[in-house]
């Protein structure tokens, strides 16, 4: 297993150089002008020429790249060109409340998905089956906004049971934490729990017409245990690899919940740096995104492992 | 794995049902502005929400009071010799910066001298000034090489960027490179450890703030604070600051949008009010250098299909909620003339197709820039390209973000080489109300403001604005001002939206001003 995570993080590295030059590549391609952004409107030409020699966005490209390159390899992520910020300041600045939404969001997607499907699947074609079928596809149809939207509505405006936005860190308090993250983790999670609750169904459906279930049940093995001990964990495989994939996407698809509650994560960092075009806050956010990516696929990989005790790397 | 498991969904339901922690109890009030403060220094951007902040922060040597007349503010007596040539101005007493130094004479000429490089008004009192000379810690001389009439507004300009007074030792940064220590003698101090860009920023109450005696008036008068604590905090989602307002999670909305006005009916303890004589100009603004609107006669007929409310319906809606105002330097102006304006009134398409025939325009292609993020642009350019159309012209119009927009409209090709002939903006009538700082005005040509105009006669009308010591002749010139521009329609005025704040009964009464500041009414 050592070997593995080994190979995978050397095998990491050529992936991350090119993510970052595409990245380069494609931002300074696109239209627009982070000198013109930081100075304003009505700032006149000389004094935007001025910013731009002062961040060296006049130097030619090759230079610019070369600059962005040996500070990355040096573990510097630069400054931001609008805030003068280290880049990485901001992202860890921003990481708390993404992590927390996103932790937060995937715990109560297994806790519902999973149960739910594996339940669907045991009532096959019973009304609980139904209904969690048609929840899912209705999950699936909504967008995310609108769930958090009517979220808001609901238990904000209405009843006032929650707040409609912002984020408390951890080291204020469990309970006020927490009680911000409702209503954006139910929001992230919505989607979430439809798409692994159908995969739960799938593949539990798939191993509970298998021979050795059969058997369980005529060896007189209580139900439970068949469901959770037997069939779970060989309908986990697939069930793993999409919360792998589900975690990813969650990471990178933040933006809109951290937008509608106010939550101040990487997300909105990277969003805001894209409209500004704040070069090294891209470059930066983009490059961690791609370490996050490399090391959830290791860990997925790794969970297989346990779970299956036949795969070998 | 199971207890864990558990412990967390026992956690988060005994989350949901107690009360929210106590842990922000020392915040005054929670504040959103119209958009995030990430660059902090207020010269070296003119950024409206830099400039908002500037305010809090720092003082100035004068400022417009609510009739748009310059007051001493900094100032304590100044005198102006008999030949217009010397102006000797004398700091109020007790005067300390926010680190506890006292503001002295060097201070404020370090300061003008940094901002000057940045602001045209600045710029032209700086080449009409001989010498700034500290005469003691408290006093400065102004020697001016000719008579210039302009010399207390400029002290007092209200728009970006403001003549904020700053320690010399941060305004000996050159004006290329931004001030991150954020040291002023405002009545508010920055907590620089609070800081996160585009997140939040937060100002406490300066106690040692020596407010004027006379009466607030805009940013004028005295500065009484009666807020310890304001934190100006960033949501990006219109209708989430809304909620959150309604809820008593924040109290104050600097500029709501109209189409969510009307949540806050019947909404208890919200007071919904528009801001001060202060609006968003709707602007159109043509391409001299590249046909067709090379051509003064098309850019009449041009602006001949063009109507105000057309515009202001689509962008604001309620009639209420907008003004009609033909005047080149706006309806807030104390210099304001409508004088020749022709889209106030409903347009004479048939007119303005037979002036569009007369002015040889043979269908050249008219590209229209058209902003797709900025709330108040969104709609603006899709009527423009309509007018156009209905009087013949041959439109394209392009959707873009805005900061695409502000790069694309630095571009002087041919529109086949990725020109432009037209672009919208929205700009506060607080940059628009003086014709020397108005960029619209810019007649210099290419060395000016994107559209490039260029107008000797414009250039010749704005020195003279400049020089003019006599308050009515000035008016008579911002007069001539008006007519040319109006003429050789160097931009169109599309109409004023006026701008709605929301806030809840903790903020208190405050100034009644153009911009968010957060100091008493009395």
């Amino acid at each position: 297993m050592l070997s593995l995570i080994i190979r995978r993080l050397f095998a990491a590295i050529p992936v991350v150089l090119i993510v970052a030059t595409v990245v380069f590549l494609l931002l300074r391609m696109a239209p627009g002008d982070p000198a013109r952004v930081i100075a304003g409107d009505m700032a006149s030409e000389e004094t935007i020429a001025q910013i731009r020699s002062n961040l060296a966005l006049d130097q030619p490209l090759i230079k610019q790249y070369a600059l962005a390159m040996g500070k990355m390899l040096r573990g510097d992520l630069g400054t931001s060109i609008i805030s003068q910020q280290p880049v990485s300041k901001l992202i860890s600045a921003r990481l708390g409340p993404t992590a927390a939404l996103a932790c937060t969001a995937m715990l109560l997607t297994i806790l519902l998905a999973i149960p739910i499907g594996v339940l669907s699947a045991w009532w096959h074609r019973r009304w609980f089956d139904r209904v969690a079928t048609a929840s899912t596809i209705l999950a699936f149809s909504v967008p995310a906004f609108v769930v958090g939207y009517l979220l808001i509505l609901v238990f904000s405006v209405q009843l006032n049971w929650l707040p409609v936005q912002g984020y408390t860190p951890l080291a204020d308090g469990v309970g006020p934490f927490l009680y911000r993250l409702v209503l954006p983790s139910l929001t992230l999670a919505t989607v979430f729990v439809a798409l692994i609750t159908r995969i739960t169904r799938a593949s539990m459906l798939d191993i509970l017409g298998e021979d050795f279930v059969r058997t369980a049940r005529a060896k007189g093995v209580p139900e439970k245990y068949v469901l959770f001990r037997h069939a779970l964990r060989n309908a986990a495989a697939p069930i793993v690899t999409v919360i792998g994939v589900a975690i990813t996407t969650l990471i990178s698809g933040v933006v809109v919940t951290e937008t509608i509650f106010n939550i101040p994560g990487v997300g909105s960092l990277i969003v805001d740096a894209v409209l500004a075009r704040d070069y090294p806050v891209v470059q930066g956010t983009i490059l961690f995104f791609s370490f996050i990516y490399v090391f959830v696929n290791l860990a997925i990989d790794l969970i297989y492992v346990l779970l299956d005790p036949r795969i070998r790397y | 794995m199971k207890k864990s498991l558990l412990f967390m969904a026992a956690a988060m339901c005994a989350a949901v049902v107690m009360p929210a922690s106590n842990a922000l109890a020392d915040v005054n009030i929670k504040v959103v502005q119209h958009g995030p403060l990430r660059v902090l220094d207020p010269i070296f951007t003119s950024a409206y929400v830099t400039r908002n902040h500037g305010y809090m922060v720092f003082d100035t040597l004068f400022a417009m009071d609510a009739a748009g007349k310059p007051q001493p503010q900094m100032v304590d007596t100044w005198t102006e010799s008999p030949d217009k040539l010397t102006y000797t101005f004398k700091l109020r007493s007790g005067l300390k910066f926010h680190d506890g130094a006292p503001v002295t004479s060097d201070d404020v000429i370090a300061s003008l001298q940094r901002w000057a490089q940045r602001d045209v008004m600045g710029t032209r009192l700086m080449a009409v000034t001989d010498k700034l000379t500290a005469v003691d810690a408290n006093t400065f001389t102004l020697q001016l090489k000719k008579p210039y009439g302009q010399v207390l507004d400029t002290f007092a300009k209200p728009g970006s960027p403001v003549p904020f007074i700053m320690p010399k030792r941060l305004a000996d940064t050159p004006s290329s490179q931004a001030i991150t220590e954020m040291i002023g003698s405002g009545p508010f101090k920055f907590v620089q450890g609070d800081f996160q860009p585009g997140v939040k920023a937060s100002y406490v109450k300066f106690a040692d703030y020596v407010p004027r005696k006379e009466p607030a008036s805009n940013f004028a008068g005295a500065k009484v604070v009666r807020l310890d604590r304001v934190d100006v905090v960033n949501i990006a989602d219109g209708q989430t600051a809304v909620n959150a307002l309604r809820n008593g999670e924040i109290d104050f909305i600097e500029n709501v949008a109209p189409d969510l006005l009307e949540q806050f009916e019947g909404v208890k303890g919200v007071t919904v009010e528009p801001k001060s004589k202060e609006s968003n100009m709707y602007t159109l603004r043509m391409n001299w250098l590249q046909p067709p609107f090379d051509n003064v006669k098309v850019r009449r007929a041009a602006m001949a299909a063009l109507y105000q409310q057309d515009y202001l319906d689509a962008s604001v809606g309620d009639p209420k909620r907008y003004t009609v105002c033909g005047a080149v330097l706006s309806c807030a102006s104390p210099y304001k003339s409508e004088t020749g304006a022709t889209q106030t009134k409903a347009p004479d398409l048939a007119r303005a197709r037979q002036l569009l025939k007369d002015s040889g325009y043979k269908g050249e292609k008219v590209v229209v820039l058209h902003s797709t993020d900025v709330r108040v642009l969104t709609n603006i350019a899709p009527i423009t390209a309509q007018a156009l159309r209905s009087i013949g012209m041959n439109v394209d119009m392009q959707a873009m973000d805005f900061t695409t927009l502000l790069a694309r409209r630095t571009k002087k090709d041919p529109l086949d080489k990725g020109g432009w002939s037209i672009f919208q903006s929205s700009l506060t009538t607080l940059d628009l109300t003086n014709p020397l700082v108005n960029p619209n005005l810019d007649a210099r040509g290419e060395a000016g403001y994107p559209g490039w105009t260029k107008d000797e006669t414009m250039e010749g009308l704005k020195d003279q604005f400049a020089a003019e010591t006599d308050e009515a002749k000035r008016m008579q010139i911002a007069e001539a001002i008006q007519a040319r521009a109006v003429d050789q329609v160097m931009y169109v005025p599309l109409g004023e939206a006026i701008e709605y704040k929301a806030y809840s009964a903790k903020v208190g009464k405050l100034v009644d001003a153009q911009l968010p500041v957060f100091w008493s009414a009395k």
